[in-house]
């Protein structure tokens, strides 16, 4: 489904990829761990076309390029690790998504974010707060809640349970991997994704392994 | 009838004046005295010369001559704005100039819905007000620039998030726009709102001791707020929207070599 060959980055004469060579299959769920800084947050940017790279990004073995980007990107749902800090209510940033000119055609899935939000244990008061207002782990499990309503085939996650308690790391890690249509690659230094995972990927000085 | 020439003599002895604030930086200690006197030397310098020049466009004011002027100051004036905010200036000139020179044309069309066309295209005229408000927009510019690019910089990752579920590249770009424009027109909307409370400004102050009444002097004065506030807003705006054709590539990626080092 998607496969990077010979990805190699370099910032500032620094090499951060050396050539990563990486197949994934649909429905995969990828646990991509490692040291700080070897290089995990630029593989998921690369997967979604956000980093200069060299070597070859394709999708259904077609390479991404300029002209079908649109398109490829519209099956990933990428959270990053630094959370935007939205001038708005909770309730304003679950909705915010479905403004956007292509997801407009969408209704705004009511029932199923009241769902999420019950499973996710989130008190409802929370709607209305200001999403500054919020924890930095309600802020992380918030966009999570967004990812699951926009509903994309791929989630590119990076560290989203760094600032979770083990219950809440559980509850996310579940329901991120839950279903086998989605394929997921997920940055983490949390282990709790190791038994939700079929594939665990160690990055090294931007170097990719995989282990187990 | 005009303001009352001043003896060369008495200006001089006026500018002693400034002995007093380099004897507080001496005593403070502040090592600004030497770029103080050679700020003010540069400036009476500066003024000098366009003096000169401005009384022989004043003495030809051919309409084609008077636009000309206008559009080499809005070439310094976007040279300015692209170097202060850090910007590389070839990277950018032709798509900022192209920015203020259509926020500049479409308030000198809207001129003329108050001045009739011989009037606006004097020296007399296109000259101080143009020169007003260019020179009135660069910090507006400045800030919005410095402001959206370093924001794009700095939370790429937040582009990419909105990017990721759904956003166009024009809607993913929209609130670093915004809060470039928020924090460059908050300040001039609280200018104007204290205005005539808290300061008398210069080109009314001009008029009144120029010899017209203060009633219109603050015609004159309303109409050249709206006219920066309205140019410095869209000029700033299109300088967002014109640079970021120039600074993102096809992968909507900021393209490598867009700051001065």
């Amino acid at each position: 489904m998607l496969k990077l060959q010979n990805i190699r980055v370099e910032h500032a004469d620094k090499r951060i990829l050396d050539g990563i060579d990486l197949s994934i299959n649909p429905g995969d769920k990828v646990w991509l761990h490692g040291p700080s800084g070897s290089g995990k947050s630029t593989l998921l940017k690369v997967l979604f076309c956000a980093e200069y790279f060299t070597g070859r990004v394709l999708f259904h073995n077609q390479p991404v390029g300029a002209a079908g980007l649109v398109d490829y990107r519209s099956h990933l749902g990428f959270i990053s690790q630094r959370i935007p800090d939205f001038d708005q209510t909770a309730e304003e940033v679950l909705h915010h998504p479905f403004h956007f000119r292509a997801n407009r055609h969408r209704a705004f899935p009511l029932k199923r974010s009241r769902e999420l939000l019950e499973e996710m244990r989130f008190d409802p008061q929370i709607l209305g707060q200001r999403f500054t207002d919020l924890s930095g782990g309600e802020k992380q499990r918030l966009m999570v809640l967004v990812l699951l309503l926009i509903d994309r085939p791929v989630f590119l996650l990076d560290e989203v349970t760094a600032a979770l308690d083990p219950r809440n790391i559980d509850t996310v890690v579940r329901l991120l991997t839950s279903s086998p249509d989605h394929t997921v690659v997920a940055v983490s230094h949390n282990t709790e994704w190791q038994a939700h995972a079929n594939r665990s990927l160690v990055m090294e000085s931007g170097r990719l392994r995989e282990v187990g | 009838m005009g303001a009352r020439e001043l003896d060369l003599f008495s200006l001089a002895a006026f500018s002693l004046l400034l002995l007093v604030p380099v004897a507080i930086f001496f005593f403070l200690r502040i090592p600004r005295i030497r770029s103080l006197l050679t700020g003010f030397l540069r400036m009476v310098i500066q003024l000098a010369l366009v003096g000169l020049y401005l009384e022989t466009i004043f003495r030809i004011n051919h309409p084609l001559i008077n636009i000309g002027w206008i559009l080499i100051m809005v070439a310094v004036a976007c040279a300015a704005i692209t170097n202060q905010s850090g910007l590389r200036l070839k990277r950018f000139f032709w798509f900022l100039a192209a920015a203020y020179l259509l926020s500049l044309g479409a308030i000198f069309g809207a001129f003329f819905i108050v001045l009739e066309p011989q009037t606006l295209f004097s020296a007399r005229y296109l000259i101080p007000l143009g020169g007003m408000i260019l020179g009135n927009i660069m910090r507006s510019n400045v800030i919005t620039l410095d402001r959206y690019f370093h924001g794009l910089q700095k939370r790429q990752e937040e582009f990419i998030s909105r990017l990721s579920l759904g956003a166009t590249p024009w809607e993913a770009r929209k609130p670093f726009m915004a809060d470039a424009l928020k924090a460059a027109v908050s300040p001039q909307i609280a200018t104007i709102a204290t205005m005539g409370l808290v300061s008398l400004p210069g080109m009314m102050t001009g008029q009144i001791l120029g010899g017209n009444s203060p009633g219109v002097a603050i015609q004159y004065q309303i109409l050249i707020m709206i006219a920066i506030f309205t140019t410095a807003t869209v000029s700033a705006f299109l300088g967002m929207v014109f640079a970021s054709r120039r600074a993102f590539d096809d992968f909507q990626r900021l393209r490598p070599g867009l700051f001065r080092t």
